[in-house]
C-alpha cells in the first residue's frame, strides 16, 4: 500500500519558489497498475520520485509498504530503495557494463553472492526476452531492448514496486506496446505494484486500472480507468481521453469537415460507451425514436482496457435543429457520453 | 669544423651510446613514477572537486574553495618557475636537488592539478541519470564512485592520462636541463654546452619515440575500454 498524504513540494529557485507538487493525496493498493497522467512540467515525475527517495516532500508524508519514505535514515532508506525498482524515459544503463553486469547491478548493491546473482540475472534476462544477449553491451541493443534490461535489472532485488517513469515515451509504437505487455505481464504473473507515468492515454488505457490525472502539481482527477474514460470531469481530462479516440488523423478531420461543408445543417457528435453499453443497440434505438433524423455512422472503434472495453462512435445527426438536440438528450438517458464534435 | 652546419648532426661516432640509454631510462623513470603518483592525486582531486561543486554546507563549500584554488595555483605556474620554487621543499622530501628522483615533486605537484581539472569534468560528462538510477537501487556514494563514475569514464581518464603523461615527458626535460638528469639533461650539457648537435638530434629522436609509443598505448587502451560505440 502507497499512501500519498497532503504532499507538496517546493523547490527554491533564483529568487522565487516553483511549486512542482500541491497537496496531493493518493492511495494506491497492493497489486494495481497506477497510471499517472499529465503534460510536462504537471509534477509527475517529482511526485513519483519521492517514493524512492530521490525527492523528499516540502510537507506532508509518503508511505510505502509501512514506512515513511522521508523519516528513514541513510542505511534504512538504501533498504528501501532495494525493494523498490525503476524504469527511466532514456533507460539509464551503464554503457560500461555488459548487459548480465547491468542486471546484476542491484544485485551486487545488495550483497547476494556471485553464483545467485549470476542465476538470477540470467533468469530476468530470458524473462524479458532477451536470453542469448547476455554478453552484449547495451550500446548494441535497441532502444525497445534497452527497456527491457532496464525492466529486468529493476526486477533484479524482487521489488514490491515498480516505478516506470515515462518508460515508453522515446519507443515507438509498436515497441511501447511490447513493454506495456511486458508490464502486464509482470504485473500478473510477479504481483508486483506498478506506478506508470506517463502522457500518452493510449498507456493508460492499455495497462492501467486506476488513474491519477494531474494538473500544475495538482491530482485533478482520479478513479478507475473507465469511470475516467467515460466520464471525465476535468477539461484537461476529456483532452486526455478525446486526444486517444477522437478521429484526430488529418485525413479524418478533412473528411469531416468536408461533411459539416455539405450538410450544413448536419451536427457531428461523438458517443462514448462503456461495458454492456458497447454492446447493446443504441444507435438503432435512437434511430427508431427519432423517425425525422437521419443518422450517418463515420467512424467506430472499441478498445479493450483493464477495466472494461470502451467503445466510441462518430456519428453525423442530420435534420431539424431541435430534433438534434432531442436526440443527444436520448443518448444522454442512455447513458452514453456524447461530445460534438463540429455543428454545421 | 664538424660542430656547424647540417653535418654537425650526424657525428654519430660522437655520441656516448651508454650515457644516453641510461639517460633515456632516467627519463622513462621520471615520468612513470611521477605519472602513477599523478594519476592517483589527480583522480582524488577530481572526485573531491566533483562531489563538493554545487554542495550546501559549509564543510562542502569549504573543502571545494581550498582544493579549486590550489588547482588553479599550481596549474598556471609555469614549470621551470615551479621547479625553481619548490627546491627547498624538494630537499627536504627527497634529500637532494640532483638527479631524477629530485624531478618528481615538481612534476607531480604540477601535472596532477591538471589531470584532476581533466578528471572533474570527466565525471560531469557521465548522465546524471545514469547516477540517480544507481542512487535509487539504494547505492552508497562510495559505491556510486566505483561501480559508476569510474568505470564509466574510463575511456576519458585514460585519454586524459595520456595527454597529461606526454606534458609529462616534455616537463622532465625541463627539469633535466637544471639537473634531474635523463634526456633532457643530456641534451642540454653534452649536446648544447658541449656544442655536440648530433646527441641533442638522438635525445630528440628517443623522446619522439618515446611519445608516440605513450600515444598508442593510450589509444588502444581508450579503444579496449570504450564500449559505446560498438
Ligand atoms: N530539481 C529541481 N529543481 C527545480 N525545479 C524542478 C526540479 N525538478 C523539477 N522541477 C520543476 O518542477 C516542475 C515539475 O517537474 P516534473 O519533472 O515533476 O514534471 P513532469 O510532470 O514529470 O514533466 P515531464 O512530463 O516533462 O517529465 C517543473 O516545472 C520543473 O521545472
Ligand atoms: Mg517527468
Amino acid at each position: 500500500m502507497i499512501k500519498f498524504k497532503d504532499v507538496s513540494k517546493v523547490f527554491q529557485l533564483k529568487g522565487s519558489q516553483l511549486k512542482a507538487v500541491n497537496d496531493v493525496n493518493l492511495t494506491i493498493d497492493d497489486g494495481d497498475i497506477f497510471g499517472i497522467i499529465g503534460y510536462s512540467g504537471a509534477g509527475k515525475s517529482t511526485l513519483v520520485r519521492m517514493l524512492n527517495g530521490l525527492e523528499t516532500p516540502t510537507t506532508g508524508s509518503v508511505e510505502v509498504h509501512g514506512h515513511d519514505i522521508a523519516k528513514l535514515s541513510g542505511r534504512e532508506l538504501r533498504d528501501q530503495q532495494k525493494q523498490i525498482g525503476m524504469i527511466f524515459q532514456h533507460f539509464n544503463l551503464l554503457w560500461s557494463r555488459s548487459i548480465i553486469d547491468n542486471v546484476m547491478l542491484p544485485l551486487e548493491l545488495a550483497h547476494v553472492d556471485k553464483a545467485s546473482r549470476v542465476a538470477k540475472a540470467k533468469k530476468l534476462i530470458e524473462l524479458v526476452g532477451l536470453k542469448g544477449r547476455e554478453n552484449d553491451y547495451p550500446s548494441e541493443l535497441s532502444g525497445g531492448q534497452k527497456q527491457r534490461v532496464g525492466i529486468a535489472r529493476a526486477l533484479a532485488n524482487d521489488p514490491k514496486l515498480l516505478i516506470s517513469d515515462e518508460a515508453t515515451s522515446a519507443l515507438d509504437p509498436q515497441t511501447t506496446d511490447e513493454i506495456l505487455e511486458l508490464l502486464l505481464k509482470i504485473n500478473r504473473e510477479l504481483g508486483i505494484t506498478i506506478v506508470l507515468i506517463t502522457h500518452e492515454m493510449h498507456a493508460i488505457r492499455k495497462v492501467a486500472k486506476n488513474v491519477a490525472v494531474m494538473q500544475d502539481g495538482q491530482v485533478v482527477e482520479q478513479g478507475s480507468v473507465s469511470e475516467i474514460f467515460n466520464h471525465p470531469q476535468q477539461a484537461i481530462t476529456k483532452r486526455f481521453v478525446s486526444e486517444n479516440d477522437t478521429p484526430d488523423s488529418n485525413d479524418t478531420m478533412m473528411a469531416l469537415d468536408e461533411l459539416v461543408e455539405r450538410y450544413p445543417n448536419g451536427s457531428i457528435i461523438k458517443l462514448t460507451f462503456s461495458g454492456e453499453r458497447s454492446q447493446s443497440p443504441v444507435v438503432s434505438q435512437v434511430a427508431k425514436q427519432r423517425p425525422n433524423l437521419e443518422i450517418n455512422i463515420i467512424e467506430g472503434s472499441l478498445h479493450p482496457t483493464q477495466t472494461g472495453t470502451i467503445g466510441v462512435l462518430v456519428i453525423q445527426l442530420l435534420g431539424d435543429a431541435d430534433e438534434q438536440k432531442k436526440a443527444l438528450q436520448d443518448f444522454k438517458t442512455l447513458k452514453v457520453e456524447t461530445e460534438v464534435i463540429s455543428r454545421g | 669544423m664538424d660542430n656547424q652546419g647540417l653535418s654537425s648532426y650526424f657525428q654519430f661516432k660522437n655520441v656516448n651510446w651508454p650515457n644516453m640509454w641510461s639517460a633515456t631510462w632516467e627519463t622513462i623513470w621520471m615520468t612513470l613514477v611521477a605519472m602513477i603518483l599523478v594519476a592517483v592525486i589527480g583522480i582524488a582531486l577530481g572526485l573531491i572537486l566533483f562531489e563538493t561543486r554545487n554542495k550546501n554546507g559549509f564543510w562542502y563549500r569549504l573543502l571545494n574553495l581550498v582544493v579549486s584554488v590550489l588547482v588553479n595555483i599550481f596549474r598556471s605556474i609555469p614549470y621551470i618557475i615551479l621547479i625553481v620554487l619548490l627546491l627547498p621543499i624538494t630537499k627536504n622530501i627527497v634529500g637532494t636537488i640532483i638527479g631524477p628522483t629530485a624531478a618528481i615533486p615538481s612534476l607531480v605537484i604540477s601535472a596532477a592539478p591538471f589531470y584532476a581539472r581533466m578528471v572533474e569534468s570527466n565525471f560531469h560528462e557521465i548522465d546524471n541519470g545514469v547516477i540517480e538510477a544507481v542512487k535509487s537501487m539504494g547505492a552508497t556514494n562510495w559505491e556510486i564512485i566505483w561501480k559508476v563514475l569510474i568505470p564509466e569514464s574510463t575511456p576519458a581518464l585514460i585519454a586524459g592520462a595520456t595527454v597529461t603523461t606526454i606534458s609529462l615527458i616534455s616537463y622532465t626535460a625541463m627539469a633535466g636541463a637544471i639537473g634531474a638528469g635523463g634526456l633532457g639533461n643530456l641534451a642540454y650539457l653534452d649536446g648544447f654546452q658541449s656544442n655536440n648537435n648530433s646527441i641533442t638530434l638522438v635525445a630528440t629522436v628517443i623522446i619522439l619515440i618515446f611519445v608516440f609509443i605513450v600515444q598508442y598505448i593510450g589509444d588502444a587502451f581508450v579503444k579496449g575500454t570504450d564500449k559505446r560505440g560498438l
